[in-house]
């Protein structure tokens, strides 16, 4: 019955209007289709059979963004509960949890989703690496990606501020005077940050504005030119992929013994006009199915996650007294095992440095070994340089959440040390 | 003296030995001097006065030594 309906309205003016192509049937509609509608235009026409296979990507980047979306979701819902004011901003949540109707599980769904993304967008980034995913044509879209990473960081940062609990409160007087530490304009931008010269209520404010409008517009726009370029530099890497114009102009000399129909005409030569066609399949439904999954799955995931866990707040913000342990969120346990080491070289020095690794790998790594191969013999030393480093990564946070008591003293987690009053 | 750390700004607890900052470990003596820990430098001391309405005036701006002391 609403499928009649449906099809009924699809053959009106309006419908056709709206829709040029209904629900494809055949392979030039399946084309149709994906060039005609905006948010199928996304995708091309046509992907290679390995695109598809799990163990090629494990669908990382796509949760990522799938969380992206449902930390935008979640977020605007948030807003309409939450003032950023300092005497508002803890009762808020304190209203969420115990006034508005599953208001806990909207807070839980975002705080979580969020979490998630560190992970997810961390694992990406891992995946990339080990699959040199990152070599040329791939450089720039590498380099965006290492934005977005911090990105991500930074919106989880500005994010646990606002609900101006003991976490908040120190975090941002930790925060913003590791920024201090930085050399030259070290002051001004913790300054800028604080907007004052301690945290208060135009601190606040300030963290809010970065944290609902400034970094998820930049994230937006980044995510798209992220995904654009995914398409651009030719698809997902893979180890048979022509890598030059040159050898793109002589691959796509192809074999005379087939007959080919003209389906599009496209301008410039890409990396896509070599691959073989009997190798491709329709994004339509193959690859749009796949996704539509994948982000059922994810929000599932960050929504059963939310029912059974509580996102954590702690006491309401205390200007005296900072908690005993005063820690970060997991994330940034690491960062803050290094700060506990010299904040100036834990917590601008060795941070700077990576980043600039990071984005400076594409261009000094650039010989085309295996790409598209997990681990490939041929990067030996990259890949036990890139290892050692999130090794280090890793140990740093696992000391920093675990091995970390009260005063920051070392402690055996088996073994909790005797809290110390304040 | 300061109980703001000098290393990020944390409060430091009192303890018996001193001061202990309880974010990243730094551990000052009595006077406010670095024992142990990230801390670059010593808890700040500052001076304190007495006002005309017999009110104690703590200036924030104006540091002085350890070893200074007011004079009641």
């Amino acid at each position: 019955m609403l499928n009649r309906l449906w099809k009924d309205f699809q053959r009106t003016a309006v419908g056709r209007s709206i829709f040029r192509v209904g629900l494809p049937a055949s392979n030039l509609e399946r084309a149709q289709a994906a060039l005609s509608s905006f948010f199928l235009h996304l995708q091309p026409v046509k992907v290679h059979r390995r695109t598809l296979q799990t163990s090629s990507t494990f669908g990382l980047g796509l949760i990522s963004l799938y969380l992206f979306i449902i930390l935008a979701v979640t977020g605007v819902l948030l807003m309409f509960y939450y003032v950023p004011a300092t005497e508002h901003a803890y009762n808020n949540m304190k209203d969420l949890e115990f006034v508005v109707t599953a208001g806990q599980v909207l807070r839980n769904m975002h705080r979580w989703a969020a979490h998630l993304m560190v992970i997810f967008v961390a694992l990406h980034m891992c995946r990339v690496f080990y699959t040199a995913a990152y070599k040329p044509p791939r450089e720039f879209n590498w380099v965006l990606g290492v934005g977005l990473f911090l990105l991500t960081l930074g919106l989880s940062f500005t994010g646990y501020l606002l609900p101006w609990d003991q976490l908040a409160y120190w975090a941002i007087t930790v925060g913003t005077n590791i920024a201090g530490y930085a050399p030259m304009v070290g002051e001004k931008v913790k300054f800028v940050l604080l907007g004052g010269h301690s945290v208060g209520e135009s601190a606040l404010i300030r963290f809010y504005v970065l944290h609902v409008i400034l970094l998820p517009s930049l994230a937006f726009v980044m995510i798209a030119v992220h995904l654009w370029r995914v398409r651009k530099d030719g698809g997902l890497a893979r180890s048979d992929e022509p890598a030059t114009t040159e050898e793109v102009l002589q691959q796509a000399e192809l074999p005379h013994t087939k007959t080919y129909g003209l389906m599009e005409l496209a301008r410039g030569t890409t990396p896509a006009v070599g691959t073989r066609p009997e190798e491709e399949v329709f994004a339509w439904p193959h690859l749009v199915f796949r996704e539509m999954l994948l982000f059922m799955a994810t929000t599932a995931l960050v929504l059963v996650t939310a029912i059974f866990w509580n996102a954590p707040l702690e006491e309401l913000a205390n200007a005296v007294h900072p908690p005993n342990p005063a820690k970060a969120p997991w994330y940034f346990l690491g960062l803050q095992e290094m700060v506990s080491y010299s904040a100036f070289w834990g917590g601008v020095v060795i941070p700077a440095l990576i980043v600039t690794a990071l984005v400076a790998l594409p261009y000094v790594d650039r010989k085309r070994r295996g790409v598209g191969v997990w681990f490939s013999e041929e990067r030996r030393v990259a890949i036990a340089i890139f290892t050692i480093c999130l090794m280090a990564a890793v140990t740093l946070t696992v000391i920093g959440s675990v091995f970390r008591g009260p005063n920051w003293a070392f402690q055996v987690p088996w073994k909790p040390s005797v809290s110390v009053g304040p | 003296v300061s109980a703001i750390c000098t290393h990020l700004g944390c409060t430091v607890n009192q303890t018996d030995k001193g001061f202990h900052c309880p974010c990243h470990g730094s551990l000052f003596d009595p006077n406010g001097a670095v024992v142990g820990g990230p801390a670059p430098r010593s808890l700040a001391w500052f001076a304190v006065s007495r006002s005309r309405d017999a009110r104690l005036v703590i200036d924030t701006s104006q540091l002085v030594t350890s070893e200074k002391y007011m004079v009641v």
